[in-house]
């Protein structure tokens, strides 16, 4: 066993006294920001619930906060918005940029250092740092996408056009799309001076191609400004260009199309309204697709898929193409829920059908669904599956390499699925992890801990959890038996507001999607993944008023994105100093 | 002969396979005009190449006990060196069942400058990861020391960053990384911001040979110069500092563009550098595009040494002109026709994977490590020592004689750093009392931290324990103490010898601080 679960079990002592209300600390990722007030239904000895059930007002005007006017006279009212703030571009958001400026057939493939993610999510700006290889590598690009760029298209001059208008008229439109804003008066001329100087003894094409790769390597386009202007106080309200990048971004992972621009350019973005609308348009494009993916992916942690490795002597059939097909599986499944079906979170948490090939239906117990390869939708057996829980990614991603590793699940599900947030141990308490044994379950095994008075207040929380989940081995396929013992999957949530025993991860499935706080809790992650950060005080509270608008489980996940577009934190910011 | 050219096999299956280009051995890249070793008099060089898995048995990877004929104490117990014979036999010299070379290659004269040492380990469990090797302990896969925030910058990073390792000497790569291996803060100069990993300096060799000395085939249209970049520098820095001046950036912002433009500066000191300054730019070579992404070249262990050879041919190069001092590699090459999977060998029984994993490993130390050595021995400095006497390279494991152990990690060096390190020696770092008996695993004993391996390191290039976090007292690094159970994966017997006195105790980690015995 590692210290990483060592650490967690040693939470024991205190944890019970600590465990958060389902309003996860701030951790930093937001200087300045302010810390959650404790929740006056955290955790008590007495047993009562953790979390209070969500809150069913409407308000999203939390008592005591400002309230001020927009750039448009709207009242805004978000209790402290996030903090102004220069986003740099992820990965996917700078590729597709560049083919979108350069009007090119696919992304640029070309290598970029992975983003460093911050509470699992790789687009919080505080952890987007440059680092000396990335520059470069955003340099090399420029130097390749400028040198390869199709002049006559990006920038057509035909006689009798002076070739300096015709570079004029290139960098403002140009220069408009990749800095997401209509150029200064200034800026104009210093490209045109670039320009100048590139077509000087060359060609017109080669001072483009000289503007061009200034602006892929400027700060404008490798960062969203997200600054403002002042309004009262220290709010910040975010112009029409900043919203326009904000929306884009969001849904397309792309800078603002023609019909963004053009509703920036009419200050038309000012209204939830008016955001909704391009929400909607922009959600019906592919690219809405791999961005939802992304938010429901990450907040699964199923990235770590990526580099997941098994005991091979424990689990030979974990082959890189098993690894590979659930993560597909997850993806596709993703996908069919919220695009060719009803798009619910209850509907992710239950559906009865998933999408295997003959190498996952194997790892399944399932018949050879006869596609090979590829994968097909399948009904799964329902005492065994159901929605995204009991997929082999996820159970496979919260496992240890050699054994399921129930504290870890029980961890992934209380702070990820429920957002219930864990203290980390005291670190002078010592703990001694158990053996492998061979004669025993992993449960028998970890039940000591929980006997433990040093540990039984954290493991009545976690272990009710995660020994639900040892249907289930290290790479998720269904058991019965361990070690020649019957595996016990009863469970039991406690502190919640679907308390109560259970038996197995389809019983904990269906648990959860009736849960108000796992709803809550998604509802939370998706506006982390929104706005790039942790929640500021009074917005946590927000989201649950929109979940609860939404439908609680019953809410639709695209649905829940574009509310939370529509909330005051899309308009405006705080200015830290 | 052939010579292939694949990519970083990481690199690969991130999608940034195809064809790459061909390069031929560079025999004229391999001198030093005497102007330029003049100017280079002070300077030292640091090489690490590492292998993933470990999994060689001790008594094919290590000489045996009889060599070591010197003891001392040392950290509260017994330590073992001796020296290291040149006696060929059949025309090769064999040290060990890995480390054999023919005589014409392991000379009397390049095995004084060698070390064998045996008996520092990984304190902490080596999970899958990049750059553990090197002192970042934050990405293991699998969790390897608790959910804290292990992740440190790799001794490479912080060798290129130190003020006593480059100065304001020019240099165009501060570290040349091949595969996944190095860390480095986001302003690594100030050593501040997320610790993020270093990418591979280049996709392939060839474009590693542009990046260090230039492409000659840059040209604007009809034959024109491109405009030049420092201009095109210069433009972005007066950008961000009109940004900056701007006010309406929040004190984490303003950070966040100084660290940017930071970089841009680096870079902008890159870009600008004459390349002459170093000297004799070697000529481009011709080139010629092969498939790089075949199947066979995985099997193919002559095509593997050749690539990574190619690599190094650079690498010498651009030591011997100044355009780098540092190289780092995590190498996915098998060196073997073995066709199944690497991996699951490693983790196979012992019988099962000894003969090929020390057929591989031989290959890799006679073909491409030695090799090396040999190339920068083979310049002169122009004062009687060569490159390789002002240099420390090494060869390490991911993790020991058994995958995923700590303990039996080999560890070979060339070069003295300038006379800062003694060599020639085989050096015996294993407390005999502290033996783990694991069946079917390998016996294997505890030994000293690899900590001090790592500041040894440091210490030998030059870099003070002022210019970086490492343990308290002396210059150990990384600045982690993990605990003393050895955390091994659920299913194998426990990694700790059976006694109750820590694996590794205080005197070890006090010892940590020092220079490795025998080497100063």
């Amino acid at each position: 066993m590692k210290a990483s679960l060592i650490i967690f079990l040693a939470a024991c002592a205190s944890c019970t006294a600590n465990v958060n209300s389902g309003v996860p600390a701030h951790k930093g990722a937001n200087p300045g920001a302010s810390s959650s007030s404790p929740n006056p239904g955290a955790t008590n000895s007495d047993g009562s619930p953790l979390v209070p059930p969500v809150s069913s007002t409407t308000s999203q005007n939390p008592s005591g906060s400002p309230t001020v006017l927009g750039p448009n006279g709207m009242p805004l009212t978000a209790a402290t918005p996030g903090p102004t703030a220069l986003r740099r571009l992820t990965n996917t958001e700078y590729r597709n940029t560049l083919q979108d400026l350069l009007k090119l057939s696919t992304p640029p493939s070309d290598p970029l250092v992975p983003e460093t993610r911050s509470e699992r999510y790789n687009n919080f700006s505080a952890a987007l740092t440059v680092a000396p290889t990335l520059l470069e590598q955003y340099q090399t690009i420029a130097t390749r996408v400028a040198a390869e760029a199709n002049v006559p298209s990006l920038a057509p001059c035909t006689p009798p056009a002076a070739e300096s208008d015709c570079a004029r008229g290139f960098v403002q439109s140009f220069g408009a799309q990749a800095f997401r804003r209509p150029l200064t008066a200034d800026e104009i001329n210093e490209y045109l001076a670039l320009y100048t100087l590139g077509a000087s003894g060359a060609t017109y094409a080669d001072g483009i191609r000289h503007a061009l790769e200034t602006m892929l390597y400027s700060p404008q386009l490798l960062y969203r400004f997200e600054l403002g202007t002042p309004m009262a106080g220290d709010r910040r309200a975010l112009n029409s260009y900043e919203i326009a990048a904000e929306i884009s971004y969001l849904f397309a992972a792309a800078p603002p199309d023609a019909e963004l621009t053009a509703a920036a350019s009419a200050n038309a973005l000012s209204t939830p309204a008016q955001i909704e609308v391009h929400a909607r348009r922009l959600l019906a494009q592919p690219r809405a697709r791999a961005q939802l993916r992304s938010l429901l992916t990450q907040w699964l942690e199923l990235p770590k898929l990526t580099d997941l490795t098994k005991d091979p002597v424990l689990y030979p059939t974990y082959t890189p193409s098993v690894r590979s097909a659930m993560g597909a599986e997850s993806d596709t499944f993703i996908d069919s829920v919220l695009w060719d079906g009803d798009a619910k979170l209850s509907t992710l948490f239950t559906a009865p059908f998933s999408f295997v090939n003959a190498e996952l239906a194997s790892l399944y117990g399932m018949p050879d669904p006869g596609s090979g390869a590829a994968l097909s939708r399948q009904t799964l057996n329902s005492t065994e599956r159901m929605g995204f829980l009991t997929q082999a990614s996820v159970l496979a991603s919260h496992a240890k390499p050699g054994d399921s590793a129930p504290i870890r699940r029980g961890k992934f599900v209380r702070e990820q699925l429920l957002c219930q947030a864990l203290i980390p141990p005291p670190p002078t308490l010592k703990v001694t992890v158990p053996p492998p044994d061979p004669t025993l379950t992993t449960r028998e095994r970890f039940a000591r801990h929980s006997s433990d008075p040093l540990c039984a207040g954290c493991h009545a929380l976690i272990d009710g959890v995660g020994f639900g989940l040892e249907g289930y081995d290290a790479i998720g396929h269904f058991r019965t038996e361990e070690n020649g013992r019957p595996v016990d999957v009863a469970g039991n949530l406690t502190g919640t507001d679907v308390d109560g025993p259970y038996s197995g991860g389809v019983e904990l499935a269906t648990k959860l999607s009736t849960s108000s706080i796992a709803a809550g809790c998604v509802g939370l992650q998706a506006y982390r993944w929104t706005f790039g950060r942790l929640e500021q005080q009074g917005e946590s509270e927000m989201v649950k008023s929109i979940v609860a608008q939404l439908g609680q489980g019953q809410l639709d996940v695209r649905d829940l994105v574009v509310s939370l577009a529509k909330t005051d934190s899309f308009f405006v910011r705080t200015q830290l100093p | 002969m052939k010579y292939v050219f694949a990519q970083n096999r990481r690199q690969f299956l991130l999608g940034l396979g195809g064809a790459s280009l061909a390069l031929p051995i560079l025999p004229s890249l391999l001198r030093m005009p005497k102007a330029e070793a003049q100017a280079l008099a002070a300077q030292k060089y640091f090489a690490y190449m590492e292998l993933p898995h470990g999994a060689v048995v001790q008594t094919q990877a290590f000489p045996p006990d009889s060599m070591a004929t010197e003891m001392k104490s040392y950290a509260g117990f017994n330590l073992r060196r001796g020296v290291l014979p040149s006696t060929a036999t059949n025309g090769d010299v064999q040290l060990s069942g890995v480390l054999r070379a023919p005589s014409t290659l392991l000379t009397p004269g390049l095995l004084a400058k060698m070390n064998v040492i045996r008996g520092v380990d990984l304190t902490h469990y080596p999970g899958h990861g990049s750059g553990q090797s090197l002192g970042n302990y934050g990405d293991i896969v699998g969790g390897a020391i608790g959910d804290g925030d292990f992740t440190r910058p790799t001794i490479d990073q912080i060798m290129a960053w130190a003020p006593s390792f480059y100065g304001s000497t020019a240099v165009t790569e501060r570290a040349i990384v091949l595969g996944e291996i190095s860390w480095a803060n986001s302003n690594p100069a100030a050593h501040t911001g997320a610790v993020q990993r270093v990418s591979q300096s280049a996709p392939t060799n060839v474009a590693l040979f542009d990046k260090l000395f230039g492409s000659q085939t840059q040209t604007g249209s009809g034959g024109a110069p491109p405009p030049p970049n420092t201009l095109l520098v210069d433009k972005v820095v007066a950008n961000y500092q009109r940004l900056i001046s701007s006010g309406k950036l929040s004190s984490v912002d303003q950070k966040r563009i100084d660290d940017h433009l930071q970089r841009v500066f680096e870079l902008q000191k890159k870009l600008s550098q004459p390349k002459q300054s170093f000297g004799t730019i070697p000529p481009r070579p011709g080139t010629a595009t092969v498939d790089s992404s075949s199947d066979g070249y995985d099997v193919d262990p002559a095509a593997q040494v050749a690539n990574i050879n190619l690599w190094t041919d650079i690498v010498a190069a651009a030591f011997s002109v100044g355009a780098s001092r540092i190289f780092t590699a995590n190498l996915m090459e098998t060196f073997s026709n073995y066709v199944g999977d690497w991996h699951d060998l490693a983790h196979s029984s012992e019988a099962d994977r000894t003969a090929t994993y020390v057929k591989a490993n031989q290959l890799f130390f006679s073909g491409v490590f030695a090799e090396l050595a040999r190339k920068l021995d083979a310049i002169s400095m122009g004062d009687g020592t060569t490159l390789l006497d002002a240099s420390l390279i090494s060869w390490g494991h991911e993790s020991g004689s058994n995958s995923h152990f700590g303990t039996g990690m080999p560890l070979i060096t060339f070069g003295s750093a300038r006379g800062f390190l003694k060599t020639g020696q085989y050096l015996d770092f294993r407390n005999l009392n502290k033996q783990l008996i694991n069946p079917p695993f390998e016996a294997s004993w505890h030994g000293l931290a690899w900590h001090q391996w790592l500041g040894t390191a440091l210490q030998a290039v030059g870099v003070p324990k002022t210019e970086y976090a490492g343990l308290t007292g002396g210059s150990a690094y990384p600045d982690i103490r993990p605990g003393d159970l050895s955390d091994l994966l659920p299913g194998d017997p426990g990694g700790r010898y059976p006694g109750t006195e820590a694996p590794y105790t205080d005197a070890v980690y006090a010892a940590a601080g020092e220079l490795l015995p025998w080497m100063g």
